[in-house]
């Protein structure tokens, strides 16, 4: 500890240049940030940054990044890795020391300010620190494993600064390369998996940690340098196993289960569902459905689907799983879109067919609801802080309500939310209840924290109400909303088998 | 006594090329050692390999009693390396640097740091990437001088230095010999001469030789033979005798065997109408040209004589 302590001090006496750009940069933050989500928080003075203002200032955690980039670098190649003329090689250097001086170099130059940073961001926002340590501390997590380390693995396994730019724009156009062949052979909609989000955030982590450990308790740069380049293979491993990992996670659900969803396939006349080509490749087309059974305050979200036709004369097709362009909320009559391809399409079109549908659902389940009148301006909800603005606007194209509706999150995306338009009695037979669904925001994952430097996350939706006919007084009128918050109840995999079903035509 | 460093069969490959083949090497404590050999003999390479920079492809090294291959952190307590190859920590001033790396050493002493400050003129306050060549090299033996190390390594020490910069690091290392042992690579055998009390020569990988100064000195021989009247040379000499060469009736060689009378014998012996035979010690300079020479006049004859057997299979 002495040592490492002693190689601390040199670090910092010598790299306070950097260390001050990187601090700079991290507490302009602080002024920074609430910019961008006072642009997602309509206020009634319009206190909102310009647009370009506002999209250059998006940016400012990307120069923070870059910043770190620097430092650490220049830190770890203070006593660099790679090569056989270094100084420190031949002197009493342990190894354990020397990666302690490293990570105690990052504890306190990167992760204490940006912990500051983040508690006083939430303060400003209006949100108790305390009350998110579980979130910032996974937000930590989720940095070091998507910044922190890949720098540190990186700096480690090159020689100066100018290679570790070199190779960072390599490994940039190697995953811009990657990502472009994966959608050209991948199908268009990828399988959502449960666990998707730390997976490969936690691969990432290993890998790079076991590329620093190599180097720094032996040197081998060889054998780190393929443990880095063999990222690509996890990957690929990856997508390869995560079907299997859907059927894992959702399982089947039991026979008897009377507390799930039930879905049955609900065409409704006069509507068609038209199949169309998706990018060039597959067929799309929606299945309509309809939810007949559900506990109570909960809706079905399809995350994935599996499709299995069979025709009269006893030829089959499976799919596999497949994604529901990131998950489907199941009400009455809703499309859910498949995919196919046209091969297939082709073989079983024009025929009678027996189809599966076996739906990996996600139970969410009514976590909270709030009523938000409108010309509220940063109200606290749980989980969030949120303003409402609206009102009579007309010109010659348009004559209605415009409703702006606007939220910041602590530490996360939102939660699964659905906004719902509030109008007076006057508006319809129903009263005083929800107009319509306004939007549907947010995810069910169950994550503490997203990945961010900035731990305010904002989301703001817009509405047009038109008052139709144009010559009416102004009678039905919007009086705010309701913000229902679902969490993860539990997930399950339920079948909805239909006869003599025919694909639909194109359109 | 034990050897302050020993190898045993120690081979290393970069890719196909073999750098280092089988060397089987033993300095005993006390020693300068100064190993020698031509650009790209190997030198460098033996040295990272005993100091565990580089690890080898087969074969084992003991440095100070310590597998070589496991050598790091504290075992370096005891050992200094200085190169001509090794980085500094260049944004430091030479101050910074000595009290950073006194903070690694138990057995630092400040009072022969200040004396080798003053020694080699140091200047504390300026940063070592702002220093010449020869001031850095300074910097470099006061930093592994100032622990009083069991063993200093010298990987070309002394290259692309001014003689008087070069004298002032021999003296120094000549006043600290003493308490220590002395391994460097060179090629420049005129100071190794001065100094060093045991020699290693190297050639493509191989170490051709490794005894004491003296011993060497002793062995080698400058024979010039006289004849009464001009004769071609013998067509089998003896395998000792280094680059034989004949002038009208002088003939020379060097003798790599010498051992007084019995080789004046073998030499009368051979020479049977030799008016006179005169056998010179040779500087080590010439010692090593001799070798070089020989060595590749030996190669190239090798290379002409597997070209001939070729063609003649073909």
């Amino acid at each position: 500890m002495k040592q490492a302590l002693h190689i601390f001090r040199k670090d910092a006496r010598r790299f306070w240049p950097e260390i001050l750009v990187s601090m700079a940069a991290l507490v302009a933050l602080i002024w920074i940030c609430p910019y961008t989500w006072r642009a997602a928080l309509p206020t009634p003075g319009g206190h909102a940054p310009s647009g370009m203002r506002s999209s250059v200032l998006v940016f400012f955690p990307e120069i923070v990044t870059a910043t770190w980039f620097f430092l650490i670098t220049r830190v770890v190649q203070a006593e660099r890795l790679v090569g056989d003329t270094q100084f420190w090689v031949t002197r009493p250097y342990g190894w354990k020391s020397l990666l302690a001086a490293k990570v105690l170099f990052l504890a306190v130059f990167v992760y204490f300010p940006l912990v500051v940073v983040q508690c006083v961001l939430l303060l400003r926002a209006g949100f108790h620190p305390h009350l998110y340590v579980g979130g910032l501390v996974y937000d930590l997590l989720l940095i070091t494993a998507v910044l922190v380390a890949p720098i540190f693995a990186m700096a480690c396994v090159t020689r100066s600064l100018a290679w570790t730019v070199l190779t960072l724009l390599g490994v940039l156009a190697g995953l811009a390369t990657f990502f472009s062949l994966g959608m050209l052979i991948l199908p268009v909609n990828a399988v959502v998996l449960p666990w998707a989000d730390p997976i490969p955030q936690l691969l990432c982590l290993c890998l790079c940690v076991a590329a620093i450990v190599l180097q720094y308790a032996g040197r081998r740069t060889g054998a780190a340098r393929l443990v880095l380049l063999s990222t690509p293979v996890w990957v690929l491993l990856f997508s390869v196993l995560s079907p299997y990992a859907v059927d894992r996670a959702y399982g089947q659900r039991d026979q008897g289960d009377s507390a799930s969803v039930a879905l049955v396939y609900s065409p409704q006349p006069n509507v068609g569902y038209p199949a169309s080509v998706e990018f060039n490749r597959e067929i799309v087309f929606g299945i309509p459905l309809s939810v007949v059974k559900a506990p109570d305050h909960t809706i079905p979200v399809v995350a994935n689907v599996r499709i299995a036709i069979e025709a009269a004369d006893g030829t089959r097709w499976v799919s596999p799983w497949e994604g529901s362009f990131g998950g489907a909320i199941v009400r009455q009559n809703t499309a859910l879109s498949v995919l196919m391809p046209q091969t297939v399409y082709r073989r079983f079109h024009g025929k009678p067919l027996l189809l599966q549908l076996t739906l990996a659902v996600a139970e969410a389940r009514e976590q909270s609801s709030a009523r938000i009148p409108l010309g509220s301006y940063e109200t606290p909800i749980p989980g969030s802080i949120c303003s409402v603005t609206g009102g009579w606007a007309g010109d010659a194209n348009f004559r209605g309500q415009k409703i702006t509706f606007g939220c910041i999150y602590p530490l996360r995306t939102p939660w699964l939310s659905e906004t719902a338009l509030v109008s007076d009695s006057s508006c319809s037979t129903a009263g005083d209840v929800g107009s319509g669904n306004f939007t549907w925001m947010g995810g069910l994952g169950a994550e503490p924290a997203s990945l961010a430097i900035d731990p305010i996350w904002a989301g703001a939706t817009s509405s047009s109400e038109s008052d139709e006919p144009r010559d009416q007084p102004e009678t039905c009128r919007i009086t705010g909303v309701v913000f229902t918050q679902y969490r993860l109840a539990r997930r399950v995999e339920t079948t909805v088998t239909i006869r003599d079903f025919e694909l639909p035509p194109m359109s | 006594m034990n050897p302050t460093i020993s190898t045993h069969d120690l081979v290393k490959l970069f890719g196909r090329t073999e750098v280092l083949r089988g060397i089987d090497l033993e300095v005993p404590e006390g020693a300068i050692y100064a190993l020698v050999g031509a650009n790209g003999a190997g030198k460098t390479t033996m040295i990272k390999l005993l100091m565990h920079i580089l690890r080898p492809t087969s074969g084992s090294a003991t440095v100070l009693g310590m597998d070589a291959a496991k050598l790091a952190g504290e075992a370096f307590t005891r050992i200094g390396y200085v190169s001509e190859n090794q980085d500094l920590p260049e944004g430091m001033a030479v101050g910074e640097m000595l009290d950073y790396f006194r903070g690694f050493y138990p057995a630092w002493d400040r009072g022969l740091e200040r004396q080798l400050v003053l020694q080699f003129d140091l200047p504390l306050e300026r940063k070592l990437k702002d220093l010449s060549r020869g001031m850095r090299m300074k910097a470099a033996f006061a930093s592994s001088l100032a622990y009083r190390p069991a063993l200093l390594m010298l990987d070309e020490p002394f290259t692309g230095l001014d003689p008087l910069v070069r004298d002032e690091l021999i003296e120094s290392l000549l006043e600290r010999a003493p308490e220590m042992t002395i391994f460097l690579s060179s090629h420049d055998l005129a100071e190794i001469e001065s100094f060093a009390s045991h020699v290693g020569y190297l050639e493509k990988g191989r170490m051709l030789f490794s005894e004491e100064m003296a011993v060497l000195s002793e062995r080698f021989r400058e024979v010039t033979v006289t004849l009464d009247a001009p004769a071609p040379l013998p067509h089998s000499l003896p395998a000792a005798w280094l680059l034989p060469e004949t002038t009208d009736c002088v003939v020379r060689f060097t003798h790599s065997a010498y051992a007084g009378e019995a080789s004046e014998r073998e030499v009368a012996g051979i020479f049977a109408g030799a008016r006179s035979v005169a056998a010179e010690p040779m500087a080590l300079r010439s010692i090593f040209l001799a070798i070089a020479k020989s060595g590749r006049s030996h190669s190239k004859a090798t290379r002409e004589l597997e070209e001939v057997n070729g063609r003649t299979q073909a």
